[in-house]
């Protein structure tokens, strides 16, 4: 089934788009958990989460690309799932237990403020990355934002493996330099 | 700033970037087929050297007399076991020492083992030159090593074999036939089409089949292609379906290879 007649279901609140999303994204989906999480059980968990997600948030969004969508889905609750998962790890470490009880004096992370922050932080990265070349671009996206293995990045890329790790290497130098420039750093 | 601010930052990349970078991580990775497949690409370039070579020398004569004739021109190394080694270069073709788990047991065509006294006289003074051959490849041990029904590479100078391939030499539509029937069982052959294969191709052509280590594929490494399928490899160790697969190579030498190779797709 075409994306756009996926995204149509969500929007009649029809429950079969959750299976056309299952049939069509499912592996896709566990390998980006995968690549965050490491682990099968906890990257299933994640990915059924993300189908409840897209089912509570189409409508209102409609997006173009939904495969990057629910990607995005994915990396979010993947990276909130291993951040949980690390925290626990931690609670034998009393200097972890008081990070960890220290946080309530700090804002959730999820503040209006923060994540408008965040926001203008994407795009000044995105206004970095669009001024590489389509290779770069794809290195920096597939190895930071997929979270592929470097070997993997290179094969997409059709770069070496040493040429991929220099090539992200000088990336995010400028990056650094992007981002100072711009006030953040 | 920390990197997880960068990370949540990240998450929040427009999608026509994030879509970009996805279009070409789900593209099959030619990359990786040909890293797999380098050293069985050199095989086969040695096989069809040798076979242009022989063409170019003699009027008559298989790929395995071309090789012959272009391991005959190597004198490296002298190997320890003469007989041993005389068996070990005559054995790539020879069905009966094929090992039991071999499934190219049976695949040899028939001219290759055809008694010398079958033969006409003309054949028979060849196959005589040609145990003659197989005595003299004994000094050869440099560049290729051939043991049974296998072939593989031996750095010069060491001797010890590296990566071991196993193959089998088609030389007939017969054998191709009764090669396809004993792997049809594991493979997947209902997509091949191997109808330009015929009798009249094997009069000018051979057809070598290695069977290469396979890390595992994805779903959409297995392509059609213009004469069957194209099996393109790739190197991700975490894949969780790894296996060995064989691979149809065309030894004719206008063929560019391994872009025209045929891999099985391999049955659940």
């Amino acid at each position: 089934m075409e994306d756009a007649q996926i995204v149509a279901l969500y929007w009649q609140r029809d429950e079969s788009a959750i299976r056309e999303t299952e049939h069509k994204y499912d592996q896709y989906l566990l390998k980006v958990a995968r690549n965050i999480l490491a682990d099968l059980e906890d990257s299933r968990e994640s990915v059924n989460d993300t189908y409840l997600a897209a089912w509570n948030s189409m409508p209102p969004q409609k997006p173009n690309v939904l495969s990057a969508y629910l990607a995005k889905l994915t990396r979010r609750i993947s990276i909130d799932l291993f951040r949980y998962r690390t925290r626990q790890k931690r609670q034998g470490s009393e200097y972890a237990l008081s990070l960890s009880e220290l946080e309530d004096c700090l804002s959730g992370g999820n503040s209006t403020e923060e994540q408008v922050d965040a926001k203008l932080l994407a795009e000044a990265i995105a206004a970095y990355l669009r001024t590489l070349p389509e290779t770069s671009r794809r290195a920096f996206v597939g190895r930071y934002y997929f979270l592929d293995p470097l070997k993997e990045v290179a094969a997409y890329c059709g770069i070496s493996e040493s040429n991929a790790k220099s090539l992200l290497y000088r990336i995010r130098l400028g990056l650094k330099d992007h981002l100072t420039q711009e006030g953040y750093l | 700033m920390t990197a997880e601010t960068l990370h949540d930052a990240l998450t929040l990349l427009p999608e026509d970037l994030v879509a970009e970078t996805d279009q070409a991580r789900q593209r099959p990775r030619v990359i990786q087929w040909k890293r797999w497949a380098v050293m069985a690409a050199c095989a086969a370039l040695v096989l069809c050297g040798g076979r242009v070579a022989w063409d170019f020398f003699t009027p008559k004569g298989g790929t395995e007399a071309a090789v012959e004739a272009v391991l005959q021109g190597t004198d490296s190394i002298r190997m320890e076991d003469q007989e041993s080694a005389a068996n070990a270069a005559a054995g790539t073709y020879k069905t009966e020492e094929a090992g039991p788990e071999s499934p190219m047991a049976q695949n040899r065509a028939p001219d290759a083992f055809a008694p010398a006294e079958d033969l006409p006289e003309e054949e028979a003074q060849m196959d005589a030159a040609a145990q003659e051959t197989e005595a003299e490849v004994s000094t050869f041990l440099g560049k290729l090593w051939k043991d049974e029904a296998t072939i593989c590479f031996c750095p010069e100078g060491t001797g010890e074999p590296l990566e071991k391939y196993q193959t089998a030499l088609l030389r007939t539509r017969e054998a191709l036939d009764q090669q396809l029937a004993e792997l049809e069982g594991a493979y997947n052959l209902s997509g091949l089409n191997l109808e330009v294969y015929d009798e009249s191709w094997f009069e000018e052509n051979d057809l070598l089949l290695v069977r290469l280590p396979v890390s595992g594929w994805y779903p959409d490494s297995i392509i059609p292609s213009g004469n069957g399928w194209t099996l393109r490899l790739n190197a991700d160790s975490s894949w969780e379906a790894p296996g060995e697969q064989w691979i149809f190579l065309d030894l004719n030498p206008d063929v560019i290879w391994p872009e025209d190779a045929i891999g099985l797709e391999l049955l659940p």
